[in-house]
């Protein structure tokens, strides 16, 4: 292309251009678009692999190991099973064990956001997600009874209702850091208060209260809801 | 003959090369030579108290008796196998597997072909030595390791030629490498883009297009610029064959849509049956990492709540286990063995999480790597149980409300001694501890801290004072007091 002289050979040359940017954002969406259907297609393929092929990729070691390299580069759950009709009649086989691990998974991944205290409708979600959509849709009972299972590793878990809200919580108090947080913020001062640490961790409402509770359980808070301006609700002083 | 020294995991399982698998473990088995043989400077006309391993690649002796040293324990390369029998027991003689192999000039296993020079024989007393000569006939006959070297040869092409296409010559100095990704994704050559940058002096992304565009039909426009350091380079390439199909925006277009269509195709075919996607596996594997953080489009990924994170994700795939041990796999050796892998395994994940994680956390992390092979509960249990026994750095703790967690041994009584001690210095009577300080110094919960202070106090580091002002602790300085006191 040869460049025009004068003022409409610019302004075309303004134009060329901008038709052309717009072109090449179109081969990009064009290439994205075009990836994200063959990873699509992908998922959804070995996820159907994975479901009805199982004990053939087992039974093949190298296979296998190629198997799982795909899932896990692509996000496809390969413990993802059906429950089937043996193990609702006689209560056995791998079913809520594999749903154990997805459902640990889900804390797990959620447990920088939550400190470990998630909704069971979230997590239901969660583990949904990542079964994947050919897998048999689980219920909130086979959630809880998966939870149950998990007991013979020493528990740690449990499930408290508050409201209408079920509440799974994953990290067991011994290993809980959230005090920790709780009685740096309230170093300075010496006290702290609910709305203080909603403001400056910026914690769930049911994450604060559990915090608290056990903090004043141990006897290291104090409640004092004698604050003279009211405004602030109840107090708690820590002693250091 | 004088086979190869293995290296051990810290927990004594042999390191296995990227696509080996372990098909088969045996319990007790004594290896013979004829005349002598093992690892270097090992050499014993039979080798006793062991247990083999047959993977695809090697059939490997580990030396159970010094386990988890490595001790005598050797591998043989399957590729200088020649055949393998099995011999049932008669009135005289145990059952054996025997192996010939093939031996270069100064006795040590080759594959075949000139350097070697006759064959040996290699018998491996068991039990039932069957099963091992069956998979091991039948892993000869698959010949797994020459899949692995051709593709690790395809891989070393690749690296060596994608950076002689972009980043041996390279963009010369000054351009603008935010610039240059910008119009290299709008689908421009990358020559064409580098040419166009340096005429405009990377001005912006307005003024190198229309550079490009005036210039796309230059001839040698999209020819690798040659670097200063070596010229010679860029003259000899060739200039790329050139023709209007391929030209313009519209050929970028064409080309993107031939690539997808064949990419479309391979997976029509892979996943039409079982038996495909096993023919194609590793090409799929290829695609598949590929198409890793890819899956990011809008709608997929919900809320933070709901989907899980990458950070998580890519944990989950760097800690993949490509071999896990299995019940078939390992009959009798199953729970010791899975011990060991959980033992190698825990190492990274007890790092991230400060040295200590509960049971259900680790269920869940051996099991994503382990894929489709899940561990019970209760073989899990079974697993860390025996961590003491195989010499773990990590062990089972139980605190007092039957929470379970592995623990690393940098938590151990006598570490953490160490540390609360530092916390404390001397001389006199020093500064006091509470829990709560404690648990900010060394970042672990209140109730571990409240219990490493018990238990410093059993070890006679730390002195309580139960006082009004609550429960506090110092340095123990009665040792010192009696000395001086004498």
């Amino acid at each position: 292309m040869r460049r025009r002289p004068g003022l409409q050979g610019l302004q075309r040359g303004v134009e060329t251009r901008e038709h052309f940017r717009n072109l090449g954002d179109t081969v990009k969406e064009t290439k994205l678009a075009h990836l994200q259907a063959q990873v699509a297609s992908f998922k959804e393929n070995l996820e159907k692999f994975a479901l009805s092929h199982r004990d053939e990729i087992r039974k093949d070691p190298v296979f296998r190991a190629q198997f799982h390299t795909m899932c896990a580069n692509t996000g496809v759950d390969p413990l993802a099973s059906n429950k089937g009709m043996w193990v609702q009649l006689l209560g056995f086989g791998d079913f809520y064990y594999e749903l154990g691990v997805q459902i640990v998974e889900a804390c797990l991944a959620t447990r920088g956001v939550n400190g470990g205290l998630m909704d069971l409708d979230a997590l239901s979600l969660f583990v949904r997600r990542r079964r994947g959509s050919r897998a048999e849709e689980i219920s909130t009972d086979d959630l809880l009874r998966a939870i149950s299972k998990l007991k013979t590793l020493g528990g740690g878990w449990s499930v408290t209702k508050i409201g209408s809200r079920r509440l799974v919580r994953s990290v067991p108090g011994e290993l809980s850091t959230d005090s920790n947080a709780v009685l740096s913020l309230a170093q300075d001062k010496g006290f702290t208060s609910e709305q203080i640490m909603q403001q400056a961790l910026n914690w769930e409402a049911v994450r604060i209260h559990h915090t608290v509770e056990a903090l004043l359980r141990d006897g290291l808070a104090l409640i004092d809801d004698q604050d003279p301006s009211g405004a602030c609700g109840t107090w708690h002083w820590v002693s250091s | 003959m004088i086979l190869e020294a293995l290296s051990l995991s810290a927990s004594g399982r042999p390191l296995l090369v990227v696509g080996e698998v372990e098909l088969l473990l045996v319990d007790r088995v004594d290896m013979q030579f004829e005349g002598s043989g093992g690892p270097p400077g090992q050499l014993k006309p039979k080798h006793e108290d062991g247990y083999a391993v047959l993977t695809t690649h090697r059939l490997m002796w580990i030396d159970s008796a010094r386990a988890p040293a490595a001790g005598a324990s050797c591998g043989l390369s399957l590729s200088c196998v020649q055949h393998v029998q099995s011999k049932a027991s008669h009135i005289f003689g145990t059952p054996k597997l025997r192996a010939q192999v093939h031996v270069s000039r100064d006795n040590t296993p080759v594959p075949g072909g000139r350097d070697a020079v006759r064959t040996v024989q290699l018998k491996m007393t068991a039990r039932d030595p069957g099963p091992l000569a069956q998979a091991m006939a039948q892993a000869l006959s698959q010949r797994a390791w020459e899949r692995a070297t051709a593709q690790t040869a395809r891989q070393q092409a690749a690296a060596v030629q994608a950076p002689a296409q972009q980043a041996a010559p390279g963009p010369p100095p000054g351009t603008d490498t935010a610039l240059l990704r910008q119009l290299t994704d709008m689908g421009f050559p990358y020559w064409r883009v580098v040419r166009g940058l340096s005429a405009t002096n990377s001005a912006g992304a307005d003024e190198a297009v229309g550079w490009i565009l005036q210039h796309q039909m230059d001839a040698g426009v999209d020819e690798p610029l040659p670097s200063p350091a070596q010229p010679a380079a860029g003259a000899q390439r060739q200039v790329a064959s050139f023709s209007t199909a391929s030209a313009g925006i519209a050929g970028i277009l064409r080309r993107e849509e031939r690539m997808a269509a064949a990419t479309d195709e391979t997976m029509e075919k892979a996943f039409k049956d079982l038996r495909g996607l096993m023919e194609r596996a590793q090409e799929m594997v290829e695609l598949a990492e590929r198409f890793r953080g890819k899956r990011g489009g809008q709608g997929d990924r919900g809320a933070p709540e709901e989907a899980m994170g990458e950070d998580m994700e890519n944990e989950l795939i760097s800690l993949g286990i490509a071999s896990p041990v299995t019940k078939d796999m390992a009959g009798a050796l199953y729970h010791q063995q899975l011990s060991r892998q959980l033992a190698d395994f825990l190492v990274k994940p007890l790092q991230t999480h400060s040295g200590i994680m509960a049971l259900p956390d680790v269920y869940c992390l051996f099991n994503r790597a382990r894929g489709t092979e899940l561990v019970s509960p209760d073989d899990l249990l079974a697993a860390v149980a025996l961590f003491p026994k195989i010499g773990a750095p990590m062990a089972l703790r139980t605190f007092a409300s039957g929470l379970l967690v592995v623990q690393s041994s940098l938590h151990s009584d006598a570490e953490v001694c160490r540390q609360l001690q530092a916390l404390v210095p001397g001389p006199g009577l020093g500064p006091s501890l509470t829990a709560s300080d404690v648990a900010r110094a060394l970042q672990v919960p209140l109730p571990i801290a409240s219990e490493h202070l018990t238990m410093a106090e059993g070890a006679a580091v730390l002195c309580r004072d139960d006082g009004p002002e609550g429960l506090r602790f110092f340095r123990n300085f009665f040792p010192e007091a009696a000395c001086s006191a004498a």
